[in-house]
């Protein structure tokens, strides 16, 4: 139990149970995080001539889970596939700005994108397992990685990490796609996770599961906050104020010459404090419901 | 008929109406009469390919029951009933090996790097384009760039005897002929592979080459093979080319041989002889010329087996 | 686009509930004034009836709002609505009791109301409280911040008036001494505690209109 005439503000908190009496005690184990991962400075991405999301500021923290909300197209998944340079997909897609990571701008020409996708995994929104066995999926990243070491472990390592090792422990042969939707979407996270990356990316993870599902998958995420760094992008508002540090409002306005829908951001705060009392009305607007 | 009422049900629903309504059939004429009609399609060509096909193994049936091995093992001869197509398989062989070795990988390839790589830009519209035209054109101009290339280039290196109508240069044109149906094929199934597999790929740090060896291509696999199949019943059936080539109408002495070193020697395939045999008069031929029919097609349909059966095996395998 | 309509119209309604249900108390400490000026025993009847029905409505609508909470899972300026109606409610309800507490010393009215000093500041104290009250009510129909800030001043007053009752009180000789300070303690708590809770009413409507957690929980003190 630390001193309490002693304590700091900046030693980040990493067991809630033990913090100093009298402070506010944070059931979800809200981490004030650490270094920053991200820094995005008057970031827009174009497809094109169009621009899908305009002027976006904002930092990422370790070891805390960022999540991005807003209304459809609003650009939230557009801005999250910039920090894994999943964008260069797209022939037309430009990335104008500065994203940096730890530091390094991650769209310097010498960064090399797969080294990138090593480090900083990503979960989709559709679970999609390679049809494949279960033990190959977990094995892909790692082995086209070059991982050298025993490679029955790195799997166990990350299907325990997954929470799915008990299921599937027996069945490791089976195909991925014998799974159920849930198991599937872990078998994702497993996979995403196998490489050891630091952050973890997540598109909507749970939009395609049902409540029991999304339950295992939020405590989760809970649960590896730990050892990742995650940011996601989510429709559900309960979700991202149950499971998030820091929340991002994003919102779509409409430009006048073209009648194109531009996302921007408008307002990036703790979570607490956008659930409620957000700064800004359209925040407001969007968290109660009132308008989409 | 509920839609006849306006704004929904008000008053009592009787149940002996609602069972009326339910079960009524709202006849349906046009869209019974299309499905006659496709099946009738459908019906036709099977009983057109039946009946060809026991046209021809009826009247060859003495050949192929009485002396089919002398048949198989048999040389090209003035006499019907001493003819044998053993010269046109080992034609119709090394014509089926050139196009696996050539047309497949680089028409695979092609597509791969049409797919995958390239970006989408007017020159490679153009040449998509470019590549779907070439599948429709009459396969005799193949023959005639056959002629005009290979059979020109390879003059000087093969014996004087055959100045490059040798299976060589066969081989080469039909691979060149298939290519655009191996290339469109290949892309197709490509195209259809979804792209959140190989998002997925992506997502977890693997090359473009990793995705599509790993990934992709399993997943297309299916899609590849069938196209290879096409590919290769129209090669092995083609015969424009093969007369523009210089293959060996009338008697041919070697030809015979399997062996690698006599492959630039004057030459002749199954679709060959079938058409010299059909020209010649009398029933004799006519048998010969049935026999050798379905001869071809045991060749083709082995051939095609072999491809379906393998593109079964991925098929399984993608789950 | 405006969505969730028929949400909007619940908290609306609710709004309106609770407003009602801060009249009915509002009458209740009006019938106190007049028990407290001149006993009058219909005045006293009609306040014990009241009451309950303060009691039942504070249970119908700390019940919708439960309700609400469970099946619009509100956030934001939603959520602070509701959190403040539930703590307002108990806060009415407990003014409505403490008026009755008052209500039911009418019986030994004759006794606490024959000492003339102790009576006036008990009198005066009444005032007060009502005006309070009054002031706080009027606060949350508008969703006034300033009457709501201004609340907390009244407190000051009401405290002066206790020290001087209770210093009165010790000076009581007599023998019925100790029934008159008795009652007129009971009666002088009861009035500055309404007050109080006057003044709270007024902190957890500063919580509604600016999101400030402290108001969530300050005690008026």
């Amino acid at each position: 139990m630390p001193d309490p005439t002693t304590t700091t503000t900046e030693a980040p908190v990493t067991d809630p149970t033990s913090a100093t009496p009298g402070l506010h005690l944070d059931v979800r184990g809200s981490t004030p995080g650490g270094a920053t991962v991200f820094d995005v400075r008057d970031t827009s991405v174009y497809y094109g001539d169009f621009r899908a999301v305009r002027d976006v500021n904002l930092t990422v923290k370790q070891h805390q889970i960022t999540a991005f909300i807003g209304p459809s197209g609003c650009g939230k998944s557009t801005m999250l596939r910039c920090f894994n340079r999943m964008n260069d997909l797209i022939d037309t897609a430009r990335v104008e700005g500065q994203i940096s990571y730890h530091g390094v701008d991650l769209y310097d020409p010498a960064v090399n994108p797969v080294e990138v996708r090593r480090r900083i995994g990503m979960v989709f929104q559709k679970p999609n397992p390679f049809p494949k066995s279960i033990y190959e999926n977990v094995a892909y990243g790692p082995k086209v990685a070059g991982a050298k070491g025993d490679m029955d472990e790195i799997v166990e390592r990350a299907l325990r990490g997954a929470a799915l090792w008990d299921e599937v422990k027996d069945r490791l042969k089976e195909s991925g796609m014998s799974l159920s939707g849930g198991q599937q979407q872990r078998l994702c996270i497993a996979r995403a996770i196998a490489t050891d990356p630091e952050v973890l990316l997540m598109d909507e993870p749970c939009s395609a599961l049902d409540p029991i599902a999304t339950g295992r998958i939020e405590d989760l995420m809970l649960e590896i906050k730990q050892q990742f760094t995650i940011i996601i992008v989510t429709h559900n508002m309960q979700q991202a104020a149950r499971v998030s540090d820091r929340t991002a409002f994003f919102t779509t306005e409409v430009n006048e010459e073209s009648d194109h829908r531009t996302g921007m951001l408008v307002e990036f705060a703790e979570t607490d404090k956008i659930f409620s009392n957000p700064d800004d009305e359209r925040t407001e607007n969007y968290v109660t419901g009132r308008f989409g | 008929m509920a839609l006849t009422t306006p704004a929904g049900y008000s008053g009592t629903i009787v149940p002996d109406q609602v069972r009326r309504q339910l079960t009524g059939k709202r006849s349906d004429i046009a869209g019974r009469a299309f499905l006659a009609l496709i099946i009738s399609a459908l019906t036709a060509s099977v009983v057109i390919l039946v009946v060809l096909v026991y046209d021809m193994v009826q009247l060859g049936e003495p050949i192929l029951t009485g002396r089919l091995g002398d048949f198989l093992t048999g040389s090209l001869r003035s006499q019907p009933e001493a003819s044998g197509v053993l010269q046109g398989l080992r034609g119709t062989f090394f014509i089926g090996v050139f196009t696996v070795v050539f047309a497949f990988p680089l028409g695979i390839g092609a597509a791969i790097y049409m797919e995958e790589y390239a970006h989408e830009t007017r020159l490679t519209r153009f040449i998509d384009l470019s590549i779907r035209n070439l599948a429709g054109v009459p396969s005799v101009v193949y023959g005639i760039l056959g002629l005009a290339i290979f059979v020109k280039a390879l003059g000087d290196i093969t014996g004087p005897e055959a100045q490059g109508r040798s299976v060589i240069s066969a081989g080469l044109t039909l691979s060149v002929l298939v290519l655009p149906i191996v290339i469109i094929t290949a892309a197709e199934a490509l195209r259809a592979v979804p792209d959140s597999l190989r998002e997925a790929g992506f997502g977890v740090g693997a090359t473009r080459w990793e995705v599509t060896r790993d990934h992709v291509l399993s997943y297309a696999a299916p899609g590849i093979l069938t196209g290879t199949v096409l590919a290769l019943a129209r090669a092995l059936g083609e015969a424009a080319p093969l007369i523009l080539v210089g293959a060996v109408t009338g008697f041919l002495s070697g030809g015979t041989s399997f062996s690698l070193e006599t492959l630039d020697d004057r030459f002749t395939a199954m679709p060959i002889v079938i058409t010299t045999w059909a020209g010649r008069p009398g029933a004799d031929w006519e048998q010969a010329t049935a026999a050798a029919i379905v001869v071809l097609l045991v060749v083709v349909l082995a051939a095609n087996t072999f491809a379906i059966l393998l593109r079964n095996h991925y098929e399984k395998k993608r789950g | 686009m405006l969505v969730r309509r028929s949400f909007q119209e619940e908290l609306d309604q609710l709004r309106l509930q609770v407003e009602l249900m801060g009249v009915k108390v509002d009458h209740n400490l009006e019938r106190l004034r007049v028990v407290l000026a001149d006993g009058d025993e219909v005045a006293a009847a009609a306040a014990v009836a009241c009451d309950d029905e303060i009691d039942a409505m504070n249970v119908s609508l700390t019940e919708r709002c439960y309700e609400l909470l469970v099946r619009e899972g509100p956030v934001a300026s939603d959520l602070r609505f509701i959190v403040s109606v539930l703590r307002i409610l108990s806060e009415l309800e407990r003014i409505g009791d403490l008026a009755l507490r008052v209500v039911k010393l009418n019986p030994e009215r004759r006794l606490w109301s024959s000492t003339a000093v102790t009576f006036d500041i008990l009198v005066s104290m009444g005032e007060v409280a009502v005006e309070a009250y009054r002031d706080a009510l009027r606060a949350w129909s508008a969703q006034d911040l300033e009457l709501a800030t201004d609340l907390a001043t009244r407190v000051r007053v009401m405290d002066l008036h206790y020290e001087r009752l209770t210093a009165e009180l010790l000076r009581l000789r007599g023998d019925d001494a100790v029934r008159i300070a008795t009652a007129t303690l009971i009666a002088g708590r009861s009035l500055e505690r309404i007050a109080d809770h006057a003044a709270i009413i007024g902190a957890r409507l500063r919580y509604l209109l600016t999101g400030d957690p402290d108001h969530l929980s300050a005690e008026v003190r």
